[in-house]
């Protein structure tokens, strides 16, 4: 049982504050990504929690237990680090087995157990060879082997498939989430792959400047991103943003494209916003625009635009559209765009349910009055 | 074509240029070695001459027969002051003098770097840094101060030079040391501390396994320097406890009176020949030492 509850927690060296006062209580067996760009103070956190850096302020606990100043060897964890960190002159078997040596595990009790691990991960045939005769796959395994001999109640990953190549980068998440699954054991993930974070996590934290700007399952920070950071920091391509003036007549919502005026559409729902007549900016992900024909017409719930075609970069299973709206870029997933080509001025539609509003001061998140009631009511 | 082939078999005006350059530069270096080896062939073939033929023959001359006699009393019969016992007594002081001296440094340098750039803690540059000071400080500056902390501690002697060593090498060591950690990736020494293993364990353990490239720097670095050295050694001890130093200053043929060259060029040879085996057996590891960048495992 670790649950991992950190309280206030907070780092600054001298007047540079990298962590701000910070809350997070993680559930036992939960996979929780920290995720953010760099310099956010996601490696700083996973320092912490692991007793590697010192904190300034607030307390740790890992289980029933505040490990806030106890020695790393003393906290129950294990950690995986983005080098591999392997011991250069120790073989394989020697790597695994060091943290069981340390704790005075009896030798046979150390062969069984590299032997385990070794059969899990598959690295039999490489426990006496160098680290240096290694591939990145391969020290990636080791550096899992060595975490996952001592059998820690918490794992915590610092950005661990960060050198290694496409393709053995979705081959080892997926091996990490399987082994995730079977462990059953308390991890912290950190990452600045916001694919990695969605694909793996039970929750992600997304962070920035050293705050949490959202903690939540990866489909809510999706769908329902808090704020203007979230949402175009999570999602591949980017959400899209334009500004936009909503005004209020007669009861009905009408919504202009700031940069297009000519172009403006009527909302059905409305904004709870106490103020008429202000700008906001207006996100739509790439895949909920949708190209409007002759054969697929717009609905009635739908808002229409028309832009202009860029580029079409085709991705194989779909082909990545690049519009723009007056000087706005606009990145749209389409499922077939062989039809189009540079230059065509299209309609594209979009529900408009899948708008997101974000306030352009404080970048905070606008909702809907439905959405609102909704999720109160619930 | 033809302008291609006649370029290619009369050199150009350019090329005759830098030949001769090129020239003027082998010349110069050929002199500069000669200028440099001549001293220790001299020696060298000195010692290996009879005291007569040099007498006639003057010093600067081949050897008509060669000898081995200058070697064994030099080693054996030569005196050091009144002294009669050769340069033995005084060759094993600087042996006892430096093994001990060079270990512990080495040892010392070690933990030292390995705290400063692992165990980082308030203030741990400028502890380097004040350590670093001391290789610039001139070795005369500690004279009064050392003869009166060995005069305190009553160890006028070989001991007490090795004392001295220790503390005026811990400087080179530690920066020989702190410079080749710092190349060691922060996050191995992270993962071995949350293994379970301490400062020593992880010093064991990770460190002291990779150390062999600069061990073998700061070893030869110290066993010349401290076997070389000659200040402290004249200063600090007296009579028998001279290293060899020390004890070549005085050194005469046996019985004293007459100076016996060949003895005397032998003696300089018998005291160089500890180092100059060190740089012959260890030399390729030294530069190696000194060069190796990577640590990546």
């Amino acid at each position: 049982m670790a649950t991992i509850n950190i309280k206030a927690l907070k780092k600054s060296y001298g007047s540079l504050v990298v962590l701000k006062e910070m809350d997070i209580d993680v559930n036992d067996g939960e996979l929780l990504v920290l995720v953010g760009p760099s310099g956010c103070g996601k490696s700083t956190l996973l320092s912490m929690i692991a007793g590697l850096d010192k904190t300034t302020s607030g307390h740790i606990f890992i289980g029933d237990n505040e490990v806030t100043r106890k020695h790393p060897r003393d906290r129950d964890i294990a950690m995986v680090f983005q080098s591999y960190a392997l011991y250069p002159t120790m073989t394989v078997r020697q790597n695994i087995s060091f943290g069981l040596e340390m704790r005075k595990v009896a030798k046979e009790a150390r062969e069984q157990a590299i032997g385990d691990v070794a059969e899990l991960l598959q690295i039999g045939e490489l426990l006496d060879r160098k680290p240096s005769q290694l591939s990145g796959g391969q020290r990636q395994r080791v550096a899992m082997g060595r975490a996952l001999v001592r059998r820690p109640e918490v794992f915590l990953l610092d950005e661990p498939l960060s050198n290694l190549d496409a393709k053995l980068r979705v081959e080892m998440r997926t091996e990490i989430k399987k082994l995730h699954a079977r462990l059953g054991k308390t991890m912290i993930y950190v990452t600045h792959d916001q694919i990695e974070a969605m694909t793996l996590a039970s929750r992600i934290a997304v962070m920035r400047d050293g705050e949490i700007q959202q903690l939540d399952v990866p489909r809510v920070v999706y769908d329902d991103p808090s704020n203007l950071f979230v949402a175009q920091f999570i999602g591949s391509p980017s959400m899209n943003f334009i500004p936009v003036r909503i005004e209020r007549h007669d009861g009905a919502t009408q919504m202009t494209l700031v940069p297009a005026p000519e172009q403006s559409v009527s909302l059905s729902a409305k904004l709870d916003y106490p103020q008429d007549g202000r700008d906001l900016i207006c996100g739509v992900r790439p895949e909920d625009l949708r190209l409007v024909s002759d054969g697929y017409p717009a609905a009635h719930n739908e808002a229409v635009f028309s832009a202009v075609v860029d580029v079409i970069e085709p991705t194989g299973a779909e082909d990545l559209v690049a519009l723009s709206i007056a000087d706005v870029g606009i990145n749209c997933k389409m499922r077939d765009a062989s039809n189009l080509s540079p230059g065509d001025n299209i309609q594209i539609a979009v529900s408009e349910e899948k708008f997101r509003f974000f306030d352009p001061g404080s970048e905070m998140r606008i909702r809907f009055r439905e959405n609102l009631i909704e999720s109160s009511a619930a | 074509m033809t302008i291609a082939t006649t370029e290619q078999t009369l050199p150009s005006s350019q090329e005759l240029g830098a030949m001769f350059w090129r020239f003027v530069l082998y010349a110069g270096l050929v002199l500069l070695g000669f200028f440099f080896i001549v001293p220790l062939a001299i020696v060298l073939l000195t010692s290996l001459r009879g005291q007569e033929e040099i007498l006639k023959n003057g010093v600067l001359a081949l050897p008509s027969e060669v000898s081995l006699r200058a070697w064994w009393v030099a080693f054996n019969e030569s005196c050091v002051g009144t002294d009669c016992r050769g340069m033995a007594p005084y060759f094993w002081n600087s042996v006892k003098l430096v093994i001990p001296a060079t270990v512990i440094s080495t040892a010392l340098g070690a933990i030292t770097g390995y705290a400063l750039t692992k165990y980082k803690f308030r203030g741990s540059e400028f502890f380097f840094a004040a350590t670093i000071f001391g290789i610039f400080l001139p070795a005369q500056l500690f004279l009064l101060p050392t003869a009166q902390l060995l005069g305190l501690l009553s160890a006028t002697n070989i001991w007490g030079l090795v004392l001295i060593h220790n503390l005026y090498g811990l400087a080179f060591t530690t920066l020989f040391f702190r410079n080749f950690y710092v190349q060691i990736p922060d996050e191995i020494i992270s993962a071995a501390r949350i293994d379970g293993a301490g400062f020593f364990a992880v010093f064991w353990r990770i460190i002291v396994p990779l150390s062999p490239p600069i061990i073998v720097v700061t070893v030869i670095w110290q066993f010349t320097h401290i076997w070389n050295e000659f200040l402290y050694g004249a200063t600090f001890t007296t009579g028998t406890d001279l290293p060899i130093t020390a004890a070549l200053y005085a050194v005469t043929g046996p019985k004293g009176g007459i100076r016996d060259y060949g003895v005397e060029a032998a003696a300089v040879v018998i005291a160089a020949l500890p180092t100059l085996a060190v740089y012959i057996v260890a030399g390729k590891y030294f530069v190696r030492g000194l060069t190796s960048g990577s640590l990546k495992g």
